[in-house]
This record gives structure tokens, sequence and C-alpha cells, in this order.
């Protein structure tokens, strides 16, 4: 949570508004089927299960997501490698940057 | 040449027998009107130690002592022409023959197969071959000696020995268990050069053999891949010697049946005729079963079943090392992840404490109070091996910083384990409770209180920290860290809510939770 925290904060002071905050598979995956927003932020592993099942909601609905994770690049399914990976910890710079890609 | 006598003379101890015959009665005429190349030659095959025959003249006329009917399973009539000898070595034989009377020259044969029908069995065999010119008196080649020494059992050690290593160097370089057993089965398949080799997996609490893969000789037989059948289709007496570790070797499952007249008839219609199943008992469980399955009868040699349990052996200590490697692989990456997720939570704890207005020093003070909390939690859940934490023990660690106000606690609750993120969330939310109160709350007052208690109802936890007997509570101008890490971190962690009530007589949180989202799981039973 207090990761969450900072993440949030990090987002407002870099201008963004916060949608929603999930913190386990089932509210994360109402979230991303039924929420409005312009882009995703994903950890891996939420309160103990892979967030997956989430990448391929939002896949489907074509919003740009990406992942936070302290797992490294190997822990990500081979099928979202190719998304941008944010590795535990980051700074606020690093995640300025990951989202304006992601807005490209 | 003088005639054999009963007690054969120094020079012939051997071989007597054959060379007392009736030669006139042969093509080659009586013994006393024959070249003494011829002699020798004759002398030298019957007397050999080895399977020997000559070939003579032209005509490639044959004598041959008794080790040589023995490995063409009977005899021949002395003096026939090899070529209408009807024997199975003379193909194999005759280019040689001509070859080394052509050239004079002895030739030799390493390891030659041959398949060998012998006491009713057909085997596969090996030979090592001579072939030497025989030299007349005219210095020509009149004839031709082969000899023959079987190394069947040389050639099928180093055959044996090869295959061990082959098989050792495959399983040394896999790390998937999977990987492992196919590979061995592979391996074990075309050296048998059986139809059907596979693994099964036995679950002994269900009953059940689970194969996941196995290894066919080619498309036509069929997989037993996917498959999950009753163990109880071994027969109970089949069954004992597995879990006796015993291994079980069947030339024809119509002479020896497996399980009931049934389940023998549907062994057969699975393409078992013949089979080899080696047990693998670990611990005094059963827990794999390695089959060699053939679709017609086949006479197992003891060598087969060695090297089948060989395999099984080896190949199930490289599965289990694969296993092994895998869970910690998976252990370092879990611990991994931990670290980083510290790592975040340590740099939320800075970026929090550090914002707006505050002192270096109050600012130092604060980070090392709230480090130290997140600290106290690992130590707890470290205690069960990150397993879960006991609600109890959380609360009763957040508030033991409060040096000297244990005594103005009231804690209750029924007994709860927490799982390890709801515990950490609860500790830190919990400190920061603690120390607003002692700073500003109930604790700050001589005679406050604090009371902390839960319920648990259905699916919700409910907990309250309720104080009293503090000066006059008014709701803060701003929210400071401890709010937002109450009502939006500690909620969303525990899947429920959290609120702070500001009410005059003392501060209040309500916490509800989803049991199912902060319960520790079950812990495994090892």
């Amino acid at each position: 949570m207090l990761v969450a925290m900072n993440i949030e904060d990090m987002l407002l002071e870099l201008g963004h508004e916060v949608a929603g905050l999930a913190s386990r598979l089932g509210p994360a995956l109402a979230l991303a089927g039924e929420g409005r927003f312009d882009a995703a932020m994903l950890d891996v592993n939420l309160a103990g299960e892979p967030s997956f099942p989430v990448a391929e909601l939002l896949a489907g609905r074509g919003i740009p997501f990406l992942f936070a994770t302290g797992y490294g690049r190997a822990g990500i399914e081979e099928r979202f490698r190719d998304r941008p990976i944010l590795q535990k910890p980051f700074r606020a710079a690093e995640l300025a940057a990951a989202l304006a890609a992601l807005a490209r | 040449m003088a005639s054999p006598s009963p007690l054969a003379p120094a020079d012939a101890p051997t071989g007597g027998s054959l060379l007392d015959r009736d030669w006139a009665a042969t093509p080659f005429g009586p013994r006393e009107s024959w070249p003494p190349s011829l002699a020798f030659a004759v002398s030298l095959c019957l007397r050999s130690s080895l399977a020997a025959a000559l070939y003579w003249g032209p005509e490639r006329r044959l004598i041959h002592n008794r080790a040589w009917s023995e490995l063409v399973g009977e005899e021949r009539e002395v003096g026939i022409p090899a070529a209408g000898s009807d024997h199975s070595l003379w193909p194999l034989v005759a280019p040689l023959v001509d070859e080394v009377e052509r050239s004079g020259e002895g030739a030799f044969v390493a390891e030659q197969p041959l398949r060998l029908v012998r006491d009713g069995i057909e085997e596969e065999t090996c030979w090592n071959c001579h072939l030497g010119p025989i030299v007349d008196e005219a210095g020509r080649v009149a004839g031709v000696l082969g000899q023959a020494n079987e190394v069947t059992k040389t050639v099928n050690v180093e055959r044996r020995l090869s295959f061990q290593v082959r098989l050792a160097d495959r399983l040394r370089g896999i790390h998937d268990p999977e990987e492992a057993k196919q590979a061995a089965v592979e391996l074990l398949g075309s050296y048998l050069g059986a139809a059907r080799v596979g693994w099964a997996e036995i679950d002994e609490a269900q009953g059940i053999a689970f194969v996941q893969r196995d290894w066919t000789r080619d498309p036509a037989v069929p997989s037993l891949a996917g498959q999950r059948t009753a163990i109880a289709g071994f027969g109970d007496e089949a069954l004992a010697l597995f879990r006796a570790g015993q291994l079980l070797a069947i030339p024809d499952i119509r002479q020896l049946p497996l399980g009931s007249a049934d389940r023998t008839a549907a062994w057969e219609a699975a393409g078992v005729r013949a089979l080899i199943t080696v047990p693998l008992v670990r611990e005094g469980a059963l827990k794999a079963l390695l089959y060699v399955h053939e679709p017609t009868p086949r006479p197992w040699k003891r060598s087969d079943a060695a090297i089948a349990r060989d395999v099984a052996e080896r190949s199930w200590a490289a599965v289990e090392r694969a296993r092994a490697e895998q869970h910690q692989l998976l252990l370092i990456n879990e611990l991994n992840h931990r670290v980083k997720n510290t790592l975040a939570s340590v740099q939320g704890i800075a970026f929090q404490t550090l914002r707006g207005e505050v002192s270096l020093t109050e600012a130092r003070a604060r980070f090392e109070a709230r480090l130290m909390a997140l600290s106290g939690a690992h130590n707890l859940l470290t205690e069960e091996n990150w397993g879960g934490a006991s609600l109890e023990r959380v609360v009763r660690d957040s508030i033991e910083h409060l040096a000297g106000e244990a005594g103005r606690f009231d804690v209750e609750g029924e007994p709860l384990r927490l799982a390890p993120r709801a515990a950490l969330a609860l500790a830190m939310a919990l400190h920061e409770l603690g120390t607003n109160a002692a700073k500003y709350g109930a604790l700050s007052a001589e005679g406050g209180r604090v009371a902390i208690a839960w319920t648990q109802e259905g699916d919700r936890l409910s907990l309250e920290w309720r104080e009293s007997g503090g000066p006059p509570v008014a709701a803060p101008a701003r929210r400071g860290f401890g709010s937002r890490l109450i009502e939006r971190g500690l909620a969303a962690d525990l899947g429920g809510t959290a609120s702070l009530h500001f009410d005059p007589e003392g501060l209040r949180c309500e916490i509800e939770a989803s049991l199912a989202a902060i319960r520790a799981p079950e812990r495994a039973v090892g």
C-alpha cells in the first residue's frame, strides 16, 4: 500500500489523474473491464495472484499498459514481454518516461 | 598318416572323433591320399577351440568343427559345397573367401552381428572372424580356413556402458523434470527397440496412475500420453510387487495375466502383450512406474530388465534434481520480489515522510520509527516463514514501541491468522495510530486509554481502535500521511474500508475487511 500510495503521488505530481486502484485480481479485472482511463500500470503480483488476466483484458480493449515488478522481465509471461516494464523501486522520472512512451 | 588309435597320440588331443571318420566316403577321399596342405588344414580346423570351417578347393567344399555346428545350429554334411549347404553364414562369408583366395592374405571381421536361434530362442549375437588362406604345395591358395569367436557379451557390455554414458550426458544438461523423463524414455526405447516406453506418476491417495508423455517407436503405436488410469487395474499381486520396489517383466500377458481377465484383455487392446514395469519407491511410497510395452510377445532378457531398472533409477534422480532446482529458482525469485517490494515500501516511506513542511530532525525520527515498524512486521512474518502472522501478535507488536504505555491498551479479539500482506499493512497503520495517540491523542494525557477490539462475522472482520480520556479531539485541517495510509492504502490492502472518526471524546478508527482477502492460506501439509 505504501508502494501504491507513492506511485499515486508520483502520478499526481506528473500531472496525471488516478482513475482507480485495485490490490487484488477480482477488483482489478472489474476495473480493467469497465473503467475509463487512458493507460494502466500493473503490478505482476496482486496479493499472490499474477495480473496477466488483467493484461489480457486491457490488450483486448486496446488500452496501453506497463508492468511494475520486482521479479524482472523473466517473471512476465512470454506474450507480454514486449510491453514496457518498470523494475521496482523506480523513480518518478522513469515512470514519466515510460508513460510518455505508452502515449506514443 | 598313422591311423587313429583309442589312445589319441600326443599331437592329437582333441578333434579326434571328427578326424576319425570314413573319409573315403567323402569327396576328400581317404586320408592317405591327402596332400600335406589339406591334412594340415583339416587338422587345424577340427582341433580349433573356436568355431572353425574350412572351405576347400574351387567348389568350397565344407569341413567344420563342433563349435561351428553349434554356431549355425546343426551339422552339415562333410565335403558338401558351401554354396549348396544352405547355412546362414555363407552369404556373409562367400565374398570374404573369394577375396582371401584372390589376395592370398588373411581377412578379419570385427563384431559381425548375427541373428541366431539357440535353444529355441532367437537372439542377436556378435562375432569376430578371421579367414586365412591355406597355401598348397604348388604355392596356390587351395582353401580358406575361417575361425570365429563369439564376442556378444563384450559387445553388449560396451553397448550398455556407452548407453549409460549417453544417458548421463543427456540428463546432465536437462533442468526440466518432464524433459528429463522424456529423454530417458526416448533413449531406453531406441536402445531396447521397444514399441512404447513411458513414465506413469502414481498418486496413491487418489489411486491413480498418470502419464504426462511417452515415447513410441513409430506413429502406428498409440501413445498413452494424458491418460489417467486407476492403479487397481494392475491387480493386487502386481501392485504388491511394485510397492515392494520389485520389477515386473512379462513376456506374454496371455501366459501370465496382469489383473483380472477383463483387465488383461484391456491391456492387450491398449497394445500391451509383453511388458517390463519398473516401480520407483521413495520413502516407502510408490511414486512412479517406468513402463516398456510390446504389442507382441517378447522373451525379455535379464539384461533388458536390468537396463530398464538402471534407466528408471538414474532418470528419476535427474527428475528429482530438476524439481529441486525449479523449486530453488522459485524461492530465489520470490525472495528477489520480496526484497524489491520492500525497497519500494522504504522508498514510499521516505517519500511520504520527507514531503511538506517538516524539520530535518523530526523527519529523521519519523522515518526511523516507520522503518522500524516495517522491520518489526517483517520479523514477525519471518518467524513463521512468511506463511502469515497472528492478528493479536501484529497488534501487540505494533504498540510495543510505545514503551511504558502497555497498561493503557485494552486488546481483545478472537484468534485470526493474517496473510503476510494484510499483516504488513495493518502493522504500518497501527504504528501510525499509536504514534498519533502518543503525540496528540489519548496517550498524551494522564489516564487516557486505547481499546483495540475485533470481531469476525461471516466473511467480515471488524476492527476498532478507540481512544478515550485524552484531550478533546478536533478534526485536523489537513490529512497527513497516517490518515492517507489508513483510509486509502490500508482499505485497498484489506479489501475493505477504513475510516477515521474524530469524535470529541477520542479518535476512533473503524476497519472492515473481507476475511477471504486477509486470512493466511492454510499451511501446506508436508
